[in-house]
């Protein structure tokens, strides 16, 4: 679990450098955390009301996406190489996974809104590869959708994703190349923009500690088939790279591309019958995901969120997989803030929140009810490991000062997978 | 079994494969765990034949013509990951078998009974499955027992009513690996002794040891030699058979022209066996244990033109002579087609012409030629449930570090 304590600025991803383009005098101790030199959160706090104005202009981008850097601007750089290492999702249960940096999930980007990133992704992999900056408004060029708005990085190739960092809140990124796979083999990580201005969910609920957690699932069996046909191809292309005789065999409808429509029409009229015939980056049978996954972790491997009595903590749930998860705290009712990044028009209070593939909600728990809680997706069969209850996407709540409160718990953990 | 256009079964065609173990005995320690992996494969053969001279391999049945559903095959398999990384598994399987053309007889061929555990480094299997030497390399006939005479290591126990006796045997085998690429098979067998001639009905009458290299898969296309193997066999026949017979037996792939859309490989097996004192041929049984040394060469063109196979065309050609018999050599070719019609199921086609001397043509009732024209169907498939374990030689496995599950 990526806990973000913001008393501490240390950055999740190893920052190259900040390009300071003109004369304005930068550190990287100003870069991110904004929030950092702010005080204890508490509940006891004065908070400000929830500014609760619509405005329908309100989706339009605040800086225009196609503008370029200007001297002075802060640009933030990044190097992002991806290869293929192994996870291990539970002690005993590894998979051959495509990794940002060695990691999964990926390294958290956090930027303020309004500052340029610079991404240089590396791929050191077989395989093709891109990034998707969901959420942010950015030029089309930069989007990381492959053969739609950019080709797929290759490879032993590299490709340098610029754009301003817009609108504040919690987003993700993750490789858009053949999405069933690489955003389940981990390709994925948090991107959160934080506010230049003021935090509206900070003045609402003073905290000072928030986690991040990117929900999804896998399907072993489908990775592992996959990845293998993924190597595969790439070993053979990288062998044919050698050979141009064989690379004139190569040609797109081996991996399922086709130049435009009509072309896709006419293979199909010559006998191409998909889906009953895969191409050589087709998928198999349908997924089935037989692990649910915290931060690329399962229970009883996740990390538990931690709290204390009266404190505020700030928790972005980032639905990162392919199945809506519906997560219930124990014990407690939290407060909706955010949805995809923009605050609500007003807080919602609730104790199970559905988070959808693709988006991302802001909720803050308060320290009201000492123990030792689970905070969990209700739809039970993401608490298995590998149909084995407990497990999956579970975590548990815990007061750091509960025993101070009188509350004793038994550490067991139970396990039956 | 045989796939015609795409190659070996999932399941019985070499032990080497991950297969699987379901049990129809109550396992000695019960327990309860998660559902066994199961998988099934299957292969439908089916040619009409026409010709003379006892059809294929000159052991037809006086006939000039029959509908031919032999080498059609069904396999079942379980798996289970075990303790520490193991993979234990078991599989079952049977054929059709030449005889089962003529409506009597025996119908069904139990070419798969084994249990195998394997791991990282090793791998032991016990049970009825493909014989060592039959895993060396696999020609590219319609059926895997044609032109059986020289593309396989021959059974000397056998008496030549089923072909099926020189590709399957019992087996009990230790196979050493390194890095999932060179195997190391120390084994003992029981070939099949339909003839009588060892020196029981079930004991062991073989031993032996093989090498054999299996190149990334990902590059069996593609890589100039895929795979290679030699191995050594010592049979206990009995003295009135004319003792103990060795052999000695080398082949493997050579990609003549690399490439995943057109691909000629050739592919050959070289033997000779030596020890038996056999010096006459009056049996099928005598001219598989007589010492002998043969040859088999196969071209292979293989058209893929978007990754998947198309079509096939193939040349089969095999020779043989014997060491204390003269004037008994034969020599066969097979011309093969196939043309995938869909994914597995291909339309086949082949013609045979097999030629023996004269006094080899004395074990085949006097027929010194036999000629063959097959057209046909085949339909290879399989499936896995429960799916818990991966293929031992993935290519993330041999790239990227092992995983057994």
């Amino acid at each position: 679990m990526a806990k973000n304590d913001l008393s501490e600025s240390a950055p999740k991803i190893a920052r190259r450098q900040v390009l300071q383009l003109g004369g304005m005098g930068l550190s990287a101790g100003l870069i991110g955390r904004a929030l950092a030199q702010g005080t204890q959160g508490s509940m006891d706090e004065p908070a400000t009301p929830w500014p609760a104005a619509f405005d329908p202009r309100g989706t339009a981008p605040t800086f225009p996406p196609r503008e370029r850097p200007k001297p002075g601007d802060k640009i933030h750089v990044y190097d992002i190489d991806v290869t293929i290492g192994i996870h291990e999702i539970v002690p005993g249960v590894q998979a051959h996974m495509f990794l940002f940096n060695k990691t999964y999930p990926g390294p958290e980007i956090r930027v303020k809104e309004g500052d340029w990133v610079q991404v240089n992704l590396k791929n050191s992999s077989p395989e093709f590869h891109t990034i998707h900056w969901h959420g942010i408004m950015l030029p089309m060029e930069m989007d990381g959708v492959p053969l739609g708005t950019q080709w797929p990085v290759g490879p032993d190739q590299e490709f340098r994703y610029l754009w301003k960092a817009q609108p504040t809140g919690t987003h993700f990124y993750h490789c858009h190349v053949m999405t069933t796979l690489h955003q389940q083999a981990g390709l994925i990580g948090s991107l959160i923009v934080e506010p230049s201005g003021p935090d509206l969910v900070q003045q609402a609920f003073p905290y000072t500690r928030e986690y991040t957690l990117i929900l999804s699932e896998l399907d072993t069996n489908f990775v592992r088939d996959m990845m293998s046909e993924m190597v595969e191809m790439g070993v053979q292309m990288e062998r044919m790279n050698h050979s141009p005789s064989m690379m004139r065999e190569m040609n797109g409808r081996m991996m399922g591309w086709f130049k435009n429509k009509d072309e896709f029409v006419k293979a199909v009229k010559d006998g191409y019958i998909p889906p009953y015939l895969a191409a050589r980056t087709g998928t198999a049978r349908p997924i089935t995901p037989n692990y649910f996954m915290i931060n690329g972790k399962s229970y009883p491997m996740t990390d538990p969120v931690m709290i204390r009595r009266g404190e505020n903590i700030r928790v972005r749930l980032i639905g990162g997989g392919f199945m809506p998860h519906f997560m219930h705290l124990h014990g407690h009712d939290f407060w909706h803030v955010c949805q995809d990044g923009s605050p609500l028009a007003s807080p919602v209070r609730m104790n199970t929140i559905p988070i959808f593939p693709g988006t991302t909600s802001d909720i803050v728990i308060q320290g009201t009810n000492p123990g030792f809680w689970h905070f969990h997706d209700h739809s039970d069969l993401a608490t298995t490991n590998n149909g084995q209850h407990p497990g999956g996407m579970m975590t548990m709540l815990m007061y750091e000062d509960a025993r101070e409160a009188g509350i004793k718990w038994e550490e067991v953990i139970a396990i039956s997978s | 079994m045989k796939m015609a256009i795409t190659g070996i079964g999932i399941l019985a065609a070499s032990a080497l494969t991950a297969a699987a173990g379901a049990q129809t005995q109550q396992s000695p320690v019960k327990d309860v765990g998660i559902q066994t992996q199961i998988e099934i494969a299957g292969s439908g053969l089916s040619t009409l034949d026409i010709g003379r001279g006892g059809l294929f391999g000159g052991r037809g049945l006086g006939s000039r013509s029959q509908i031919n559903f032999a080498d059609s095959s069904l396999s079942l398999g379980a798996a289970q990951r075990l303790y520490r990384g193991g993979i234990g598994s078991f599989t079952f399987g049977g054929l059709t078998i030449d005889e089962s053309n003529v409506g009597h007889g025996k119908q069904f061929f139990m070419h798969q009974a084994f249990a195998d555990f394997q791991e990282l480094r090793y791998e032991a299997y016990l049970g009825r499955t493909n014989s060592p030497a039959a895993q060396i390399v696999a020609f590219p006939t319609i059926r895997e027992d044609d032109l059986v005479d020289f593309t396989s290591v021959l059974d000397p126990f056998s008496d030549g009513a089923n072909a099926e006796e020189h590709r399957y045997s019992n087996v009990a085998a230790l196979v050493i690996n390194r890095g999932l690429r060179q195997f190391l098979n120390v084994h003992a067998q029981h070939q099949i002794d339909s003839a009588g001639v060892g020196e029981g009905d079930t004991g062991l009458n073989s031993f032996g040891l093989s090498y054999q290299y299996e190149g990334n898969p990902a590059l069996k296309t593609i890589e100039r030699v895929p795979s290679f193997g030699a191995g050594f066999e010592h049979r206990a026949v009995k003295q009135s058979a004319g003792g103990a017979s060795d052999v000695i037996y080398a082949g493997g792939i050579l990609n003549l022209q690399p490439g995943l859309v057109n691909k000629l490989d050739l592919r050959f097996l070289g033997q000779a066996t030596f020890g038996n004192d056999t010096a006459a041929l009056s049996s099928l049984n005598d001219t598989y244990r007589a010492d002998q040394q043969a040859i088999a060469l196969s071209l292979r063109k293989l058209y893929s033109p978007f990754g998947h196979p198309a079509s096939q065309w193939a040349l089969t050609a095999g020779a043989k002579r014997y060491s204390k018999i003269s004037d008994a050599n034969s020599c066969g070719v097979a011309l093969s087609y196939a043309k995938s019609l869909g994914q597995g199921f291909d339309f086949i086609s082949q013609v045979g012409y097999e030629h023996r001397s004269e006094v080899m043509a004395n074990a085949f009732e006097g027929r010194r030629d036999s000629a063959v024209f097959q057209i046909g169907l085949a339909f290879n498939f399989g499936s896995t449930f429960n799916q818990s374990v991966g293929p031992r030689r993935s290519p993330t496995n041999l790239l990227h570090q092992y995983i057994p599950n």
